[in-house]
Order: C-alpha cells, then sequence, then structure tokens
C-alpha cells in the first residue's frame, strides 16, 4: 500500500504536485475520472432495479454494482473496488473480496473479450450462496483495464427450504443450497448453456433466474462501454493511474476521518438471540484501537461459531465493520477500496465472526454484521457523542410464504420472500427514523399492491405500535407491525432477532419494545380485530417472551420462542402477525421536551399512561396539554428516585 | 427593467392578423412576460415578482407589454404557486383518509434512503421532519379491496358512520381539505366514490381528492402522496387563481388563462383550481416547450436542452420533436407526485453552486449554492465562498464590466480571495483552481447528459445541444465537445425562454384506463375498444376547450411489463394497426424494453397495466423576432475589444462581441465571448459561431 505523507498545512489534501509525482496524472483528470466512475455505478444500479424480475433485487434493491480495478499488483491494482452503487451496503467489501477470489482462481489469463463469471460459493470469500456474484473483464486490445461487477441476492437457489435462508435448520453448508466455484456465465457474449442449465435446474425460480441472469449481464455491459469512452477519451495510461489516484483518495478521505477521533480503545458488545438449533446467545464482542489515522477492529471475544446457520462469513463481517465505523465517522463517502486500507480487522477463526467450513451461514450474511454494527455504534459513542444513536431495531428479519397459487387459471408454485423493516434509534438532535432497512442495506418499499397481484397474501395492516418506541430525549422510531393473510395453505420461514430483548438506548435513553410473531387461528373471533397494542398480541405468540400463564409478551420474564423457524404449515387465512423491535432512545427521556411528548401522545404514539411512567410527562383532563407544575414534580421524583 | 427584443415584425403566412399571445412566467424573482402581438412581433418584458400576492406582479407585466387585457387572445401561465406552498409547508390543513391498518404510509415512504444517507443511521425522512399531514390527521375507513376486485371487508353502514364521525372530528380541528387513498382503487374505485359522495352529502363545502381521480394509477405509496399533495395546495391554488382571473377580468380579459401542466401542455384555470397538482412542474416545463418550438422552427428534431441557472442545471430530452415523459416528479426524498410529466432532470449545480474541497482534497461543486443574495463572492455582497461564476470570471470568460447587464459590478479581487480556499491547499494558483473547478462542473453537466441519452440507448452525437438561463450558453460548447454534439444553439430570446414557450403551447388533456392483464389473454377488439373509447374521451375535451378536433393529434401508448417485472415502462404506439393490434404493443414493449433496458426476452409474458391516450389540442403560434441582416463579418459596433481567456488548452486572445449588435449572417470564429444583457456565449477555440435571423447563435463545434 502507498505509504503516506500528510502536510502539516493541509492535512490530507494532496496537492497538485503530489498527485502529478506519484500518479503521473492531472488533478482535474484524477478528479473527473473519479466523479464519473461513481456515475457509472450508479447508472448500472438502475439499470439493474428497473429491469430486474426478482423483487429482492428490483424492489429490496438486495444488490450492488461496482467497477473494480484490473490485476496488476506491480501498480498495487489488485482488484479493488473503484467505485459502487447504490443497492445494499453489506456487499461493499464482500463484493469485491469475492470477485478477486474467484477470478484469480478462475485465472485472469483464461478470460476473453465479452466473457462474464458467475460465482456464489461462501467459502471462496463470499457472503451467503444466495448472492450470486458476476464480474466482466473489460478488454482493450488484448489487455484487462478493469472489471464491471455485481451481487445480486437470488430468491431461491435451491436447498430443502424455499427462499434459502433456512432458520433453526440448516447446520451445514451442504443444507442450504447450490454452491458455484467460479465459471463462465457468457463467453464471448454468449450465453453458456451448462452454466445457465446448472443454475436453472437447481431453482425453484427458473424463469425469474433466467432474466435476472440477462439483466445482470446486460448490466455489466453498459458499465463497459462508460469504462470504454474513459478509456478511448483519456488513453489507457491515464486511465490506469487515475485508479491509483482514486485509491488514494479513498485512503486519505479515510485517515482524515480517523484522525479526528481522540486516541483510546473503545468496547461494545451485542448478541445474536440465538440460531434456532440451539437456544444459545452468540456474543459479537467488538475492541476498536485507535491511534493517529489508522484503525484495529478487533472481534476477540466473541462466540464460537453457532450449530445453526448464523455464522458469520469473515468477509462479510469485514464488510459490516467497514459500514459500522464508516456509519459513525464518514457516512456520506462514496465507497472505494481505499477507504478499507486504513483499518485492519482481527476476526478468530472458528468464531461466530468467521466461520470455517462446512458451517452453515446463510442466516450468518445478516446477523453478525447487524450485531457488530450496534457494537461499534456503541463502541464509538463516546468518542463521537454527536454521531452517537440508539440502537435500531438490528436484525434484517426475513419471512418466506411458500404455496400454490390457485387464483389463476392454472395453480402456479410461488414463493414470497419479504424483509420487513423497521425503526432506527434516537439521535443527538432528533428522534429515530421510524422506517428504513438496517443500514448495512438500503431497499425500495414494495408496492403492496403489486405483492398482493403477485402472490395469494393479503397484507392487512402495516402501521406503527403505540408505545414501543424506546423513550429518550430523542426517542427512537416506534417498532412496525404487520398483519398477513395468506388466502392459501403456505409453507412458511421466518428469522426474526430482538425477539429476547429489548434494543438499547444510549446515554441514560432507554431500549425499544421487544419483536414477536403470532399466528391466528383463521376461525378465530378476533381474526380481523385491531389491536397491535405490543404486548398482548392476538393468536398464539410463537415467537417473542412469553408469559405462559397469560399468553402476553413479558421481555424480562417470559418463556423464550425462538423466532427463527422454518417449513411451519399455515392454513389458508391464518393471520400472521410480525411485530420488529423499536427504536432505542438518546439520552434520559426525563429531559425531552414535554411539548414533543404532548406531540406524540397527540399522535397516538405515545400513550397518556406512558407520557407520565415513561417521561414524567403530565397532561391535562383533555389529554392535550402539558401540565407544566405537575410535569416537573413528577420528573423530579423520578429523577431522586434513581 | 424591461428588455425588449426588438426587429421588423414577422406576419403570419397568409399576411393575414394572428392572434395575440401572451406567455407569463412566475419565477421566484422576476416575471417574464412574452408578448407577440398581432403582427407576429415578439418583445420580452420583466418586471418583479409581488408576494405574497403574484397576480399583482402579473396584471403589472402585461400592463408593461403595453396590451390591455381586451386585445389578447390567450394567456397562458406557469406558476410556482403550489411548489413553494409545498417547499415551504405553506399548503392547508389536509386530513387522509385511509384503508384500515395502512396509517403510517406518508411516514415510512418507500423506505429506502437517499443514496447519501446509505449508511448513515441518522437519516431522517423529510415528511417525518416537516410533514405534511401529521400522524393525528390519518383515520382509517373499515373496508378492504382485495387486488382482484373481491371486497374482504365492505364499506358498510357502520363503517360510514363510524366514518362520518371521523371526518366531524378532522373539521373540528381545523381540517380544510381532505385526500381519500384506498387500496387498489386505481382498479376498483367504488369505495372511494362512496366516501366522497357521503362526505359532500354531509360537509357540502370541504374539497375531496379521491386517489382513483387524482391519480389512478398502482403502487399506493405515490398515489397517496399524489393525492394528498393534491389536497394541500388546492386551498392555495384555487385562492390565487381566482384573484388572477378578477383582476385579468377587470382588464377585459375572459378568455380561459391557460395554465402549463407537467405533462408539457395546457389546461383551464377552471380545472387547475380542482387538479392543482397537474401544475408543479409548470416552471422548467415552459423552458421544454420554448424548445419544442424551436425543434419545429428550426427543423432541429433532437435536441438536448440545457437551462443553467444560479442553482441547478436542467436537462431533458426532445427526440423527434418529442419531449420524454417521466412517471415521478420529486420535490424532497419521497415527496412525489406519480403523474406523467415531462422528464427534466436536474442537478444542483450551477453559476452559484459552491467548490469546495473535502478532508482529503476531492474536488465538489455544489450542491450548496450561494444562490442570488449573497451571491457568487465576485458580486461583493459578502459571499466568501469560490463559485462556478467565480471560476468562470477568474477565467475571463465573464468581463467585469460587461457581464449582468452592467447591474452588478462583479469584482475579480473577491472572486481571487475566494478561490484561495481551494488553491491554496493543492498548491495551485487561483487561475488554475478556477480552470479545474470549471472542468469539474462542466463534467458533472455532462454526466447529466449522459444519463439522458447514453445510458438509454440515445446517442448524443445526433442531438443539437440547445443553451438558455443566464448561465447555460458559457460552458454549452466545452460539454457538447465532451458529449461529442457537433451543434450548440442558443436562442436569441433567452431572457424569457420559458415565458415563450408558454404562450404558444398546444392544450393536453389524458384519458388513461387500467387494464392489469397478461397481453396474451387481451384479444384485439378490446384492445381496439379502450384505445377507442379513450380517444374518443380526450378528443371531445379538446372540442370543449374551442379547439378542433382535426387539428388534434393523438398520442397513444400502455405501460407494461415483463411478466415479474415491478417497474412499468411506458411503450409508444405509432397507431393502432388494421389487424395485429396485439402483436403490435407486443413487438413496442419488446423494443422500448431493449432500448432503455439493454435486452429484450422473445418468450416472456408481458403484462399491461394501464393504456394511455393523450390528445394535443392546437392553439396558436407565436413568431420569433427578426433581426437586422449583415454579412459574414461582424458590424464593427459589435466589437468589445479583446482579452485573454482562459480555455483547457490554454490562454487564447479572445475577441468579445455585444450580442445583440449582431446581424444576421455574421460569422465569427473562436475563441470569442459574446456578451448579452441576460446571458454569455463562450465561443472556444476551434469552435464557430453564425448569427441567424432570428438572433440565434449556430455554434459549430471543432474537433
Amino acid at each position: 500500500m502507498a505509504t503516506q505523507q500528510t502536510n502539516p498545512a493541509t492535512g490530507y489534501v494532496a496537492s497538485a504536485e503530489d498527485i502529478r509525482d506519484r500518479f503521473d496524472i492531472d488533478l482535474t483528470t484524477g478528479e473527473v475520472i473519479r466523479h464519473s466512475l461513481i456515475n457509472t455505478c450508479s447508472q448500472m444500479a438502475w439499470n439493474l432495479t428497473v429491469s430486474a424480475f426478482s423483487s429482492v433485487v428490483r424492489d429490496l434493491q438486495d444488490f450492488s454494482v461496482g467497477i473494480a480495478s484490473p490485476w496488476m499488483p506491480e501498480q498495487e491494482l489488485e482488484l479493488d473496488l473503484l467505485a459502487s452503487a447504490e443497492g445494499c451496503a453489506i456487499h461493499f467489501f464482500t463484493f469485491q473480496y469475492k470477485a478477486r477470489n474467484n477470478i484469480l482462481e478462475f485465472g485472469v489469463e483464461n478470460l476473453e473479450p465479452g466473457d462474464v463469471l458467475v460465482y456464489n460459493d461462501p467459502f471462496r470469500g463470499g457472503s451467503h450462496v444466495m448472492d450470486i456474484g458476476c464480474a466482466r473483464p473489460v478488454f482493450i486490445d488484448d489487455e484487462i483495464v478493469a472489471f464491471t461487477m455485481t451481487d445480486a441476492h437470488w430468491v431461491d437457489i435451491g436447498g430443502p427450504v424455499p427462499g434459502g435462508f433456512s432458520p433453526g435448520y440448516a447446520t451445514d453448508m451442504w443444507m442450504e443450497g447450490l454452491r458455484m466455484s467460479p465459471r463462465l456465465l457468457m463467453r464471448g457474449g454468449k450465453r453458456v448453456k451448462s452454466t445457465f442449465d446448472l443454475f436453472l435446474d437447481n431453482t425453484r425460480i427458473p424463469e425469474i433466474s433466467l432474466n435476472d441472469l440477462q439483466a445482470k449481464a446486460a448490466t455489466l455491459a453498459l458499465g463497459e462501454q462508460a469504462i470504454r469512452r474513459s478509456v478511448e477519451r483519456y488513453g489507457r495510461d491515464t486511465f490506469i493511474n487515475a485508479m491509483r489516484y482514486v485509491l488514494d483518495y479513498g485512503e486519505r478521505r479515510m485517515r482524515a476521518a480517523i484522525a479526528e477521533l481522540p486516541d483510546g480503545d473503545y468496547e461494545g458488545e451485542d448478541a445474536i438471540d440465538d440460531d434456532g438449533v440451539t437456544p444459545e446467545e452468540h456474543l459479537v464482542k467488538a475492541t476498536l484501537r485507535k491511534r493517529g489515522d489508522r484503525m484495529e477492529l478487533d472481534l476477540s471475544g466473541s462466540a464460537r461459531q453457532s450449530v445453526g446457520n448464523a455464522n458469520g462469513q469473515s468477509s462479510d463481517v469485514a464488510s459490516g465493520g467497514h459500514i459500522a465505523i464508516k456509519s459513525m465517522i464518514l457516512p456520506d463517502v462514496d465507497t472505494n477500496a481505499g477507504l478499507f486500507r486504513p483499518i485492519d480487522m482481527v476476526l478468530p477463526e472458528g468464531s461466530i465472526v468467521h466461520a470455517l467450513p462446512p458451517a452453515a451461514n446463510t442466516q450468518g450474511h445478516l446477523l453478525p454484521t447487524c450485531k457488530l454494527s450496534t457494537a461499534v455504534q456503541q463502541a464509538l459513542a463516546d468518542a463521537r457523542p454527536d454521531m452517537a444513536v440508539g440502537e435500531s431495531y438490528d436484525d434484517i428479519p426475513t419471512v418466506a410464504f411458500a404455496g400454490l397459487d390457485t387464483r389463476g387459471a392454472q395453480p402456479a408454485p410461488f414463493v414470497c420472500f419479504q424483509v420487513p423493516f423497521g425503526p432506527f434509534g434516537g439521535t443527538a438532535t432528533h428522534d429515530g427514523l421510524s422506517y428504513s432497512l438496517h443500514i448495512i442495506g438500503n431497499c425500495l418499499e414494495l408496492s403492496y399492491e403489486i405483492e398482493e397481484e403477485f402472490y395469494p397474501i393479503v397484507i392487512l395492516r402495516k402501521e406503527f405500535v403505540q408505545d414501543t418506541a424506546g423513550p429518550g430525549t430523542f426517542r427512537g422510531g416506534p417498532a412496525m407491525v404487520w398483519e398477513e393473510m395468506p388466502l392459501v395453505d403456505v409453507v412458511s420461514s421466518a428469522s426474526f432477532e430482538h425477539v429476547r430483548k429489548k434494543t438499547k438506548g444510549v446515554f441514560d435513553g432507554e431500549g425499544g419494545h421487544s419483536a414477536y410473531i403470532s399466528i391466528v387461528d383463521p376461525d378465530a373471533p378476533d381474526r380481523n380485530a385491531a389491536d397491535g397494542d405490543g404486548k398482548s398480541p392476538r393468536g398464539t405468540v410463537i415467537s417473542g417472551m412469553v408469559d405462559t400463564a397469560t399468553g402476553a409478551i413479558d421481555v424480562e420474564n417470559g418463556e423464550f420462542r425462538t423466532g427463527k423457524w422454518a417449513n411451519r404449515q399455515i392454513p389458508a387465512r391464518s393471520v400472521v402477525i410480525m411485530q420488529v423491535a423499536g427504536g432505542g432512545g438518546y439520552g434520559s427521556p426525563l429531559e425531552r421536551d414535554p411539548e414533543l411528548v404532548r406531540r406524540d401522545v397527540e399522535d397516538e404514539l405515545v400513550s397518556v399512561e406512558a407520557a407520565r411512567s415513561q417521561y414524567g410527562v403530565v397532561l391535562g383532563a383533555d389529554g392535550l396539554t402539558v401540565d407544566a407544575s405537575a410535569t416537573e414534580s413528577l420528573r423530579n421524583e423520578m429523577r431522586s428516585a434513581a | 427593467m424591461a428588455s425588449t427584443a426588438t426587429g421588423p415584425a414577422s406576419s403570419s403566412e397568409d399576411g393575414s392578423p394572428r392572434s395575440v399571445l401572451v406567455g407569463v412566467d412566475t419565477g421566484g424573482t422576476f416575471t417574464d412576460v412574452i408578448l407577440s402581438d398581432a403582427t407576429g412581433r415578439v418583445t420580452a418584458h420583466k418586471s418583479p415578482t409581488t408576494m405574497p400576492d403574484p397576480s399583482d406582479g402579473f396584471v403589472r407585466g402585461i400592463r408593461k407589454a403595453g396590451v390591455s387585457g381586451s386585445e389578447i387572445d390567450s394567456i397562458t401561465h406557469g406558476t410556482t404557486i403550489g411548489l413553494n406552498a409545498i417547499i415551504t409547508r405553506r399548503g392547508a390543513k389536509v386530513g387522509l383518509v385511509h384503508t384500515e391498518g395502512f396509517r403510517d404510509l406518508l411516514d415510512t415512504g418507500r423506505a429506502w434512503r437517499p443514496v447519501e444517507a446509505t449508511v448513515d443511521p441518522r437519516y431522517r425522512r423529510p415528511h417525518e421532519e416537516r410533514p405534511i399531514v401529521r400522524r393525528n390527521l390519518r383515520r382509517p375507513v373499515k373496508e378492504r379491496m382485495m387486488a382482484d376486485g373481491t371486497v374482504l371487508f365492505p364499506f358498510d353502514e357502520e363503517a360510514r358512520q363510524d366514518l362520518l364521525v371521523k371526518v366531524r372530528e378532522m373539521v373540528d380541528a381545523g381540517v380544510e381539505s381532505v385526500a381519500v387513498c384506498l387500496l387498489h382503487s386505481y382498479k376498483f374505485p367504488e369505495h372511494e366514490r362512496e366516501i366522497q359522495a357521503l362526505i359532500a352529502s354531509e360537509f357540502p363545502d370541504l374539497p375531496v381528492d379521491i386517489s382513483s381521480d387524482t391519480c389512478p394509477y398502482p403502487k399506493e405509496y405515490g398515489r397517496t402522496m399524489t393525492t394528498v399533495l393534491n389536497a394541500y395546495i388546492r386551498p392555495i391554488t384555487e385562492r390565487y387563481i381566482t384573484q388572477l382571473r378578477d383582476k385579468l377580468s377587470a382588464d377585459g380579459y375572459t378568455n380561459p388563462i391557460w395554465i402549463a401542466t407537467n405533462q408539457g401542455g395546457m389546461t383551464t384555470d377552471e380545472v387547475s383550481k380542482t387538479k392543482p397538482v397537474l401544475t408543479l412542474g409548470s416552471g422548467p416545463v415552459g423552458g421544454v416547450l420554448a424548445a419544442k418550438r424551436y425543434s419545429e422552427l428550426l427543423d432541429l428534431p433532437n435536441l438536448i436542452t440545457f437551462d443553467l441557472g444560479g442553482t441547478s442545471a436542467d436537462v431533458s430530452i426532445l427526440t423527434g420533436g418529442q419531449t420524454v415523459m417521466a412517471r415521478e416528479l420529486v420535490f424532497e426524498h419521497d415527496i412525489i407526485t406519480t403523474l406523467p410529466v415531462i422528464e427534466v432532470s436536474s442537478i444542483g449545480a450551477g453559476g452559484s453552486s459552491i467548490a469546495w474541497l473535502d478532508p482529503a482534497g476531492g474536488i465538489h461543486v455544489g450542491p450548496q449554492s450561494a444562490g442570488g443574495d449573497p451571491g457568487p463572492a465576485c458580486y461583493g455582497k459578502g459571499g466568501e465562498e469560490p463559485t462556478v461564476t467565480d471560476a468562470w470570471l477568474l477565467q475571463n470568460i465573464l468581463d467585469a464590466e460587461q457581464s449582468l447587464g452592467g447591474e452588478i459590478e462583479l469584482r475579480p479581487d473577491r472572486a481571487e480571495a475566494a478561490m484561495a480556499r481551494v488553491a491554496e491547499p493543492l498548491g495551485v494558483d487561483a487561475a488554475e483552481a478556477a480552470r479545474v473547478i470549471g472542468q469539474v462542473a462542466n463534467s458533472n453537466m455532462a454526466e447529466l447528459i449522459r444519463r439522458m441519452t447514453i445510458y438509454r440507448g440515445l446517442d448524443p452525437r445526433d442531438y443539437t445541444l440547445l443553451a438558455f438561463g443566464a448561465a447555460g450558453p458559457v460552458p454549452a460548447g466545452a460539454i457538447a465537445r465532451d458529449l461529442g454534439v457537433g451543434q450548440v444553439v442558443v436562442p436569441g430570446l433567452a431572457g424569457g425562454f420559458s415565458a415563450y414557450g408558454l404562450a404558444q403551447a398546444d392544450f393536453t388533456t389524458e384519458e388513461t384506463a387500467p387494464i392489469m392483464s397478461m397481453l396474451d389473454s387481451v384479444d384485439d377488439a378490446r384492445l381496439r375498444e379502450v384505445f377507442g373509447e379513450l380517444a374518443e374521451k380526450a378528443l371531445r375535451t379538446v372540442e370543449q376547450h374551442d379547439m378542433r378536433r382535426d387539428e388534434s393529434s393523438l398520442a397513444l401508448s400502455f405501460d407494461g411489463m415483463y411478466l415479474g417485472q415491478s417497474w412499468e415502462l411506458t411503450a409508444p404506439i405509432a397507431q393502432l394497426p388494421e389487424s395485429g393490434v396485439r402483436e403490435a404493443l407486443v413487438e413496442s414493449f419488446h423494443a422500448t424494453h431493449e432500448l432503455l433496458r439493454g435486452y429484450r426476452i422473445e418468450d416472456m409474458g408481458i403484462r399491461i397495466l394501464t393504456a394511455r391516450v393523450v390528445a394535443y389540442g392546437q392553439r396558436a403560434r407565436a413568431g420569433l423576432q427578426e433581426i437586422e441582416a449583415g454579412g459574414a463579418e461582424p458590424p464593427a459596433e459589435a466589437l468589445i475589444g479583446h482579452r485573454e481567456v482562459d480555455f483547457p488548452g490554454g490562454a487564447a486572445r479572445t475577441a468579445c462581441y455585444r450580442r445583440e449588435a449582431l446581424q444576421s449572417g455574421n460569422e465569427i470564429a473562436g475563441p470569442a465571448v459574446l456578451h448579452d444583457e441576460n446571458f454569455t456565449v463562450l465561443v472556444s477555440p476551434g469552435d464557430t459561431c453564425r448569427v441567424d435571423a432570428h438572433g440565434n447563435c449556430w455554434l459549430t463545434i471543432g474537433n
């Protein structure tokens, strides 16, 4: 890696002269190419979004696109990510690492113009088997000058459980779906039949897969054209030099951000509820050692690898670590591999953050990385109180319903795969975002109307739940609840976290309500009743901390029923109720502006009782005005009791 | 303040008197008025926009043009009143009635975060920060349609009584208008219509917008937001239009006031009172309409319009004289309307955009802008950060003496001091920094155009770049070179270009019908019937507005997607063939998909969502100004002098001309700068400029 000299006067800014000396390129060209690489990626991302067939790609945007450097170690270019776009942050690190491993295994020398490689093996630097990686070399004459890459989640890649996630079921990698070493999807611009067949013969969604493979190939070609234009315009050498400049720029950007933190060791931890096979909790422990403009993220002390499929791939966890750090010190900067350079990671082998074969890991793509982001955010809160946040719903829950759609002329098999989103935690200046995907991804919400056209599932409710937000000076976002009714018998799997405990607040902020899943029988009298108070769910709680006497949620003392299960039969017209966790608060709720509490009461996000018990705010008889003196004395009482 | 384009009048081809047309574009600072008089002579006038009631400035602007209302045949207006109400959140207090279970749609948005917040856990959604409809004014109604039209929960008597109680509560809470959006209502509007009638029966003065009327398209979020925004700006728009109507009537103008729509057509003041959401984007649309007219007049079917002002660059595309339509108008992240709109793509890069260095020396231009106040550092009004205008001044493209009509003295010393913020850390001088900033800004703008062309299968080399706006003609040549575009046209009427477009735009009306079926299950007879009915309805609307059916044109299209996709694509149909209608639709979809998305899938089923027919009713056309004819050599009085201008290839001695003094037929080889009161044209070395009979500058871009 390039050594850095920082100038005391200009910090991490490289002068035009330095840039010319080090990279033999003028500043303007370097900057123009840097911007254009980013633009090309956003264009590729858009192309894939609008043309994809799989709901997970087109709507959930569970994919990434990027441009990587060629393999020129003598130039310090080692298939490094130069720019990437939209989609899913968790791929940022993983997908270049995965591409590098697979391209080198296949052999750069074996590639030809118009080729596309495809690969998905978790143990070849990948994530989980459902993430299908593709890379296309960009040839200028006989030389590869760049790669365009995508990684996209496949709704189904075989295995015993539709949707692939197999929560609480798989205990080794052979139980999770088709693994593929690197192979040609396209050769010289033509489809490779044997690869397409391998793919299509092993998925429950061959038609979607056929088209999404083509959409990916078209997207990679689009990126290639853009790169060709740049090379034609600036020349091969300048373009290569610009890559080195771009990576160096990213490195300087990250160093500058790290340098702003006080030197020190910072610790945080969080735990996965369980893996659905054993009730064991899995600790993720993070120690950040910050010195000067470098940082080490050490995950020693994290739990051993799981029996089930909660196991993290080292590349995924490294990606999660980079995202977590970035979220606290450099959130709004375009990612390239230069950003990774100043950060070292220690990921102990055989642990939940670096599982070894033949570990199952479909859930491990998500769970350890979610927990790691909480651990890092909590660790760095004291170093950056302005950037600190209460814990989010801290999960990427998944639900799959599979069955036969009998609405049309002929029964058609379907797999409806959903990713419920949730709230974020409170911040130093405002309440937490009430609804989005965890920062390791970023997805567009499905239209329920379109969803109901495609699948025989009716979504009866998707609403915030009162009194579920973690109280704070700035509260977390409220929990979201879904009520869904399959119109046909379905086989279902789900993975929900934070079933076992509340989320965490920060700086005396309190946690948000825990998650649960319940099922209401088709013939239950209260099947369509409106409720959702989050504490005494209708139906039978199948996932949650349950008071066995009353059936209500009791997060402290209840009986633990796992949120991770597969292949559950659910009869037609049952109502499945799913609630994610509420976001954690920031700062003491007793310091919250009473007017904001009153407003929350008016908006029915906080009840009159909770305004009093959680925030010490007493409302007048009309329930809509603050009784200032009663509030003051109640708050004083609560402060001294604490 | 008034700038009047002078010159001999052009008359209509048969010499008969032409309609007197007025276009009025109310901007943030100025109201532009374009008058095309009975002789075809076109003049431009500016007067200050009056707030809070822009109708005063409107009428004053028309008086300034020297006509009275009774002499005018047609007034067309582009207004930002609704847009401003949304941006400043000064719209009406709206109540939302929604299907039970979906109270929080507005706050959840479409869940995604903008790209810059991809990994930002502190992100805040605009609707949560500054709600259009707060949670306490959203009320459920017990009803539920399923996707196939089966009623899961009926809207029964109990639900009706319950709803009336809720509406009463809303009215008591001060609600001024109500939006109703129910799931699947775009296909099955029965419940919404019942609710509208029910509320009207009890609250006859309460405006009620139902989504199946306002935005009859699938995807509940966009439909709800669109309907809510309509309800939000309806009272304020109605008040404004009524005031305007009264004032113009008093002035003797009794014809309809035509209001520009997002879709690039005109609608009447009456329609815009109840569906103001149709007119939200009418500002930039004026520019596109003017471009459309230029496309006809100058025989330039393929145009890239490039409008650069102080804070943003707006680009749109005309192919074969036709504009590109988009499905969404975005105001803030997920504050959107999902109605058809002329696609105008913007980036926050304009003359006042601020250039800044990040901590690693990366150069950024915008999106922060110094606006008009304090404006660029060189305005000397307190701006301390370097802007694009400062960079141009330091490159000597702008001239301290000549720019901005001499109204603001430009200060190179201030520009240089500001430029130090970028120059010093990079170890370069102010001139070098100015050059880098200029090129990064140009490259970003070129990228915006690439996004609208190359990435959609259009080759910019087949297009002419039409550059307007105060700043547009400066970088246009460099951007054209970057894109391989061979020709740039700068309209002589660049001041008031939008108002010129408004003055003569066609009337448009769109009719749509949801089909929501697999294309292969719909037979030719059904397609013919659906499109036929839509066309008939649209043409009748045209006739109701006193335009002739035989002078109207129709554009047919449909929204479709391959089975399994969920982002629809609008595929055009030139006309319905005698036979093989379905095959024609299928082929059009494949071809459109291939053009825009890069591939086609022959054996894949196509789902047809919505059939669309737009009717264009032809209205009177304005002429163009004409200027004095001259030879290839510009008249001596046009030459201001020479100065050193800094181009990417190095500094060059550059001739500077007064644009207004140039004559038809003049030819100028670059390097040259043409100064106009309203804009500056840069002709780079290797490029040439020819002035036509209308004062338009045609730049030929050298290699």
